[in-house]
């Protein structure tokens, strides 16, 4: 492990890569602060720049942008209540009233310092996890792999929220199908091509990214008339002082302790992350506190800023663990770090730790790195960050539909890619609308190729569909799943069947 | 049971999974291929069995019926179909006006759709960015993108 952590550190700190963390933060902040652009946005933005570099400097640079991007995000929900990211909605419900009471500096002072602590304990925990899970991994094989890919898309679907479970299996069966457009890997037979040279290769990941991501969320800012009204609720002219006193540090330091345990946890878990960590944080924090203390919940507690801000950078780390290790990413931002990393030709997964120990350390060094870049130099900046908030829509819009589609010709250098964006987004913006989730779609599709091949060799070595329960690791991971499944049902029913009994009359 | 918009889109969902299933149906084996336990064609019935199975339950249970909002945002349609119409266009204009042209007039009536009316501002937020892009492309990163309206000017040398 020492070993492990000099090349990291080796890697991590030239001085590319610590320009590289050092933009991606920048950049992240200023996107995720982007009402309605997210991380996923901000990375897929992020993966044409990262083609000319080496894959370990990539990587950096997305982890980088993912950390800004929530910090980002948190920014917006302090100062105009509007969370640009789904992990920082908690961040608002006390962060914003602390704005309004003319605290805004100290409210991103405490975010700052939660994400740090967050991300600390977060690389911490991933510096003793990573290594031993990998460890663990490299006695899987294909089935193994097959239904961890299996859990991972049920785990993501069944996390989608009530009632929209069907929804994201539906996405998760269109990610699929998408994925297997083109020539089949293995017998190179072309497949849902309809005769057009432009599909044999299939569909690229980063337009799809784009497409369904940048281009619709962009596309729904328009529609929704977005037009910048938040702007006039800026609270950028009076922030206040960036200081934390040395009774709320107290105060603080246990909260960002817990939650900083409970958000890796849950960042590991597929499906959950950073949006999960956070509710929860902030809800176990309202229980554990004081009753004194409790009133002051969502009217501007410095205990309910920092729990989900702590949980939501954590779980963020947390997620890098089954992307590292397993080559299986637990999210839709992480599927997209998955995407870019494979289209560099590295294979993320227990090997990665053996064959590219400069990638796999770098990553985790750099993590530190961009939490110590996110304290000392973002946010001193956020004052002049915080202004971009008032660039017109107007403006901004077309310039990320313009990067977006850049971003994707430039590889390909294919205008079809450009018209098959615009049908991308469409579709993806009517989905959206009609609530279909986006994350389970990318995370099948990224999976799709790999899922298959996995099956195929499973298939092939056991000759039938035995192999599903012929390994205790195999047949524990698919009951996981099924329980996964079946849980909602059960609960639904149970909760169905109580309702009745209270309902009838004797 | 009433045809709400979920159900619709569980309909179209449906009709797409029969579809892709039938074409998966049609995916050309190698001669024998047909009895392996695993060919070209496994993985995507897989897929289409999940997809149609997925929006048959969603179009037979029950749904949970959201209340309707109290104000139904009214939305701007135009705007955005016009972008979608820009987007198109700028696809179809790369190759035969060139990247910084088309990108300028790309920026320049992407803003106007979205109501800028300043000229100043029109002009300096897209041709500057047009040819800040272009020049980031061409003579930092050393990225060829054929040009001809800035070739025929003699501003951008051909290849080679």
């Amino acid at each position: 492990m020492i070993d492990g952590l000099l090349i990291g550190l080796s890697t991590a700190l030239t001085p590319t890569n610590i320009l590289m963390v050092f933009l991606g933060c920048l950049a992240g902040t200023f996107i995720g602060m982007l009402p309605g652009l997210g991380p996923i946005s901000a990375i897929a933005l992020m993966i044409p720049i990262t083609y000319g570099v080496d894959p370990a400097s990539g990587l950096i640079l997305m982890a980088g942008v993912y950390y800004g991007a929530i910090f980002g995000g948190s920014t917006s929900s302090i100062l105009i209540n509007a969370p640009g990211v789904a992990g920082t909605v908690a961040t608002s419900f006390d962060g914003y009233p602390m704005a309004r009471q003319g605290q805004a500096g100290k409210a991103l002072a405490i975010a700052a310092f939660a994400s740090f602590g967050g991300g600390t304990v977060g690389a911490i925990l991933l510096l003793a996890a990573a290594p031993a899970l990998a460890g663990v991994a490299l006695s899987f094989q294909s089935a193994d792999y097959f239904a961890l890919m299996v859990l991972g898309l049920t785990a993501v679907a069944a996390f989608a929220g009530r009632g929209e479970f069907l929804k994201a299996i539906i996405m998760t069966a269109l990610g699929l199908a998408l994925a297997t457009i083109g020539q089949d890997p293995l017998s190179d037979i072309t497949r849902f091509t309809f005769g057009s040279i432009d599909l044999l290769d299939g569909i690229s990941f980063l337009l799809l990214a784009m497409a369904t991501f940048a281009l619709s969320e962009a596309l729904i800012t328009v529609l929704k008339r977005d037009d910048g009204s938040a702007q006039s609720r800026t609270h950028t002219g009076k922030l206040g002082a960036l200081t934390v006193t040395r009774d709320e540090a107290k105060t603080l330091a246990p909260v960002v302790g817990r939650s900083s345990v409970l958000g890796f946890f849950i960042g590991v878990l597929p499906g959950a992350g950073a949006t999960i960590a956070s509710f929860l944080a902030y809800g176990m924090e309202r229980n554990l506190a004081p009753q004194r203390d409790k009133k002051t919940f969502g009217k501007g507690s410095v205990r309910g800023l920092a729990a989900p801000e702590t949980a939501n950078n954590a779980a963020c780390t947390g997620s890098f663990v089954p992307l590292l290790t397993l080559g299986i990413p637990g999210s839709g931002t992480t599927a997209v770090m998955l995407g870019a990393l494979i289209s560099y030709g590295v294979q993320p997964g227990p090997a990665l730790f053996t064959e590219r120990p400069e990638v796999f350390w770098s990553v985790i060094i750099s993590m530190y790195i961009g939490n110590c870049v996110l304290l000392i130099l973002n946010l001193p900046l956020i004052p002049y960050i915080a202004r971009l908030l008032m660039l017109p829509k107007s403006l901004l819009v077309p310039m990320v539909l313009f990067f977006s589609l850049c971003g994707v010709y430039l590889v390909s250098f294919n205008t079809f890619d450009i018209h098959l964006m615009v049908i991308f987004a469409v579709g993806a913006t009517g989905l959206r609308l009609l609530g279909f989730p986006m994350a389970p779609m990318i995370l099948a599709f990224v999976l799709g190729k790999l899922m298959e091949e996995n099956l195929r060799r499973a298939l092939l070595i056991s000759d039938g569909w035995h192999f599903l329960w012929e390994r205790p690791t195999t047949l524990a991971i698919m009951g996981v799943t099924a329980l996964i499944v079946l849980l909602p049902a059960i609960n639904a029913y149970r909760h169905r069947a109580t309702k009745q009994k209270t309902t009838t009359p004797p | 049971m009433t045809l709400n918009r979920d159900r619709i889109a569980a309909l179209i969902f449906l009709a797409l999974s029969i579809t892709y299933l039938h074409h998966a149906g049609q995916i050309e084996l190698y001669p024998g291929e047909a009895e392996d336990a695993f060919n070209a064609q496994t993985f995507p019935k897989f897929i289409g069995w999940l997809g149609a199975l997925a929006s048959l339950l969603m179009l037979i249970l029950p749904t949970r019926t959201a209340a309707p909002p109290v104000h139904r945002p009214a939305f701007a349609w135009w705007p955005v179909i016009s972008l979608c119409a820009l987007m198109t266009a700028y696809g179809f204009a790369l190759k035969p006006i060139g990247f910084f042209i088309s990108t300028s007039l790309f920026l320049l009536i992407g803003f106007m759709i979205l109501g800028e009316r300043r000229r100043r501002i029109l002009l300096l937020s897209s041709i500057p960015l047009a040819a800040g892009m272009q020049w980031i492309l061409h003579g930092l990163l050393g990225i060829y993108i054929a040009d001809p309206a800035l070739q025929w000017l003699g501003i951008v040398a051909t290849r080679g």
